[in-house]
């Protein structure tokens, strides 16, 4: 390495060199006139920096969104100035609202062009500043190896999410002598920093190595942030919360876990697994915590929220003790906040402290990373004498009996020969006979579908747009995960209108020789959940919603991948199968039952106690309110579409 | 309820706008606001005064930003002695 210290380089090889020692070996993204030395530089490093040329910059956003959420690492995601990077946009705020962590790097134009309007200039640090952990406008080369180091340090650390470098293209032009003992030194405190405080205090180290990313020549001499910052922080202030944690959970005659991302990306499902065992406590997964605990389980009830069972959004209801472990309380799982889990007291487990007490009060609110919560929290609890839950799972499974069958697809009402519900039966037939599988979902009612139907059991297998619902996510994600583990099948399961957002991503598949995506459209012809909205609560008018879409299968062909139409129950299994088998892209287009709804659901605004639980129900009435305030009074229009249940 | 905020920032370009960001996304009107060098090089030091509802909310993302180093709130509700900390001439440290 003091070798390299002699070197001059430009700042695009310092931007190579630098990403490859961080550990970064495959990138998506478009070449621009402002990203042009990148690309120049990244020629000599193409057998150690894969590149993935994409049709769309958001496309190259998602898929590194896809790497990033499968494998842990940092996805890297590349645009050019101007539109390059405004097209990024989308992805960066997905990946904000998910928390993945990306690294998003843009060229800008020259730095004397700053502010000038210069052709293709656009603000782009101001406009991802609200949507990224931080952001940083690089102007000199010599700052490149330890702002890219840091910034990738910093969107891996705590709370993971995206971070955006906006490079000037004189920057990248610019020669300078390279010094690389920086990025040692930032990795070696980001990583001392983690283990010795155990991810426990978010990134606040970050904050003395602004050193190193400052722009200013005037650096200063000592870092700025106090030891104190480093020390466990608890809401409770209570320095070991996991025995009154521990306690209250076997105390508690109604215990409940709701699990969310968080356990998912520190890996704690095992953790998970042996406490809810352990304590004997039901454990609801959040869509995006969805496989973090096999749904097989006794233990396991499924996802709660506006699209959750009855008997989980009851059993949260009825719980006297709520452990949520790396979940947020989104206004999809809590329904109206103040009618949320009335009778529970709430442990709220967060790894970034702004979660603690943003929606819902917590009892014991504790900053910690989900996988030593858990670990801690196993500790405190072996041994301890619990209360018999017998009575709770019983209570529990007797609303899954008597509501299961009663939630509309579930009992198989049969509108036309091909049923949204029948690709999902293929899929759990497939996935039985398959190990290595992920499925990627879109947004709209196939996402809400494949979190409730399909037979989640292993984490990183479900991967989807939750937070920003982003249509448009699948495909290009899955090329990512496709990319990171190409001994994969990779299964996209999207509607009609999200393929068409981001299908041009089938062209990059076939130039980058990807093989290992298979495409499942579930193809109603309307933009189906807006549909659903329109139809329970605005009287069926079906205001933009119908789509027409062009001939899928012919459009697979056209983009060299294979495409397969069903339309009928008994051609499902052998499309999936012939997919599964086929070496290359197929898209398979299920034109299932038009207007097939998703139910259960809660109505936007009310309580996660009254749900619809089918086209002829009427809203499940709440006796949860713990307030007067008047039931939303929009919804739903027409009560006459609805009976008692 | 008015509160009072003091944090100490990495004094570089943009980190008016991030903090204000902050306000701004939660509709919150900065009442008045000084910025002033600290005797730490590269450390300026923010006071400002908000009128709002859960400001630990807009405190606990101002912890979040990494040009933030120390945050300090102070509402109208803490006792004279405590708000008499403040310093509003003195630049160093957030009381």
């Amino acid at each position: 390495m003091s070798v390299d210290k002699t070197i001059e380089m430009t700042g695009a090889q310092l931007l190579c060199e630098t990403l490859v020692r961080n550990g970064v070996d495959v990138m998506f993204g478009i070449p621009g006139g402002t990203v042009m030395p990148f690309y120049h530089a990244m020629f000599e490093y193409r057998d150690r920096l894969r590149h993935i040329l994409c049709r769309h910059e958001q496309g190259a956003g998602h898929a590194a969104e896809g790497y990033a959420r499968v494998t842990g690492r940092i996805g890297v995601c590349i645009g050019t100035s101007g539109p390059g990077s405004t097209n990024l946009v989308t992805a960066i705020a997905d990946a904000w609202m998910d928390s993945t962590p990306i690294l998003a790097i843009t060229g800008q134009v020259m730095g004397h062009l700053i502010g000038t309007d210069a052709f293709q200039e656009t603000d782009i640090t101001g406009i991802t500043l609200p949507i990224t952990k931080h952001n940083y406008l690089v102007r000199r080369a010599e700052d490149i190896p330890a702002v890219v180091t840091e910034a990738i340090c910093l969107a891996l650390d705590g709370r993971t999410g995206p971070v955006h470098v906006d490079i000037t293209k004189d920057a990248q032009q610019e020669r300078c002598v390279a010094d690389f003992g920086v990025i040692d030194e930032i990795r070696v405190q980001a990583k001392g920093h983690s283990q010795a405080s155990a991810r426990q205090c978010g990134y606040s180290i970050y904050k003395s190595l602004q050193s190193h990313a400052t722009y200013s020549t005037n650096k200063p001499s000592s870092t700025p942030t106090s030891p104190s910052d480093l020390k466990r922080e608890y809401a409770d202030k209570d320095n070991n919360p996991w025995s009154s944690i521990s306690e209250m959970l076997s105390d508690a005659e109604k215990p409940l876990i709701m699990a969310g991302n968080g356990v998912i990306m520190s890996e704690a499902s095992g953790e998970l697994l042996e406490l809810a065992e352990l304590l004997d406590i039901p454990v609801t997964t959040t869509l995006h915590g969805l496989g973090s605990f096999p749904q097989s389980h006794r233990l396991s009830l499924g996802m709660p929220g506006m699209h959750g069972w009855v008997h989980v959004n009851k059993a949260i209801q009825e719980c006297d003790v709520l452990l949520c472990v790396g979940a947020r309380f989104e206004d999809r799982v809590t329904g109206k906040v103040s009618t949320f889990a009335p009778n529970a007291k709430v442990i709220h487990i967060d790894i970034d402290k702004s979660e603690l007490n943003k929606l819902v009060k917590a009892a014991i609110a504790v900053k910690c990373d989900a996988r030593i919560a858990l670990r801690e929290l196993i500790k405190a609890s072996a041994g301890r004498k619990r209360n018999k839950r017998d009575q709770w799972h019983d209570k529990i499974a007797l609303i899954k009996r008597e509501q299961l069958p009663r939630q509309a697809y579930m009992n198989r009402n049969r509108t036309s020969s091909l049923m949204p519900h029948d690709v999902y039966d293929g899929f759990n037939e497939l996935f039985t006979q398959c190990d290595n599988y992920r499925v990627v979902t879109d947004v709209g009612q196939h996402q809400m579908w494949a979190a409730q139907l399909i037979h989640w059991s292993k984490p990183k297998t479900h991967i989807t747009s939750g937070g920003a619902g982003t249509m448009g996510f699948s495909v290009p994600a899955a090329m990512g995960i496709a990319v990171a583990y190409p001994q994969d099948t990779v299964w996209v399961i999207c509607g009609d209108g999200g393929f068409q957002m981001m299908n041009q991503e089938l062209a990059t598949m076939k130039q980058e020789n990807i093989t290992n995506v298979k495409i499942a459209i579930v193809n109603n012809g309307y933009l189906g959940m807006v549909r659903q909205w329109q139809e329970l609560f605005e009287g069926k008018r079906y205001s933009n919603t119908p789509l027409s879409s062009p001939d899928f299968s012919m459009l697979a062909k056209a983009y060299g991948a294979v495409g397969i139409v069903v339309e009928d129950k008994t051609q499902v299994a052998g499309a999936l199968s012939c997919a599964l088998e086929y070496d290359g892209v197929v898209v398979i287009d299920f034109r299932v039952e038009q207007e097939a709804n998703v139910f259960p659901m809660v109505p936007q605004g009310s309580s996660i106690g009254a749900m619809i639980t089918g086209k002829e129900s009427k809203v499940m009435e709440s006796q949860y309110e713990r307030n007067d305030e008047t039931q939303n009074k929009v919804y739903p229009k027409e009560s006459e579409v609805f009976h008692e249940v | 309820m008015k509160y009072k905020i003091v944090a100490l920032l990495h004094d570089r370009p943009g980190v008016l706008n991030r903090v204000g960001g902050v306000f701004r996304r939660r509709n919150i009107n900065i009442d008045s606001v000084i910025v002033v060098k600290t005797s730490q090089p590269n450390v300026s030091k923010m006071m400002l005064e908000v009128d709002a509802d859960r400001v630990d909310l807009v405190v606990n993302q101002l912890e979040k930003l990494i040009d933030v180093f120390e945050v300090q709130s102070y509402s109208e509700l803490d006792s004279e002695e405590k708000l008499s900390t403040i310093n509003w001439c003195q630049a160093d440290g957030v009381a």
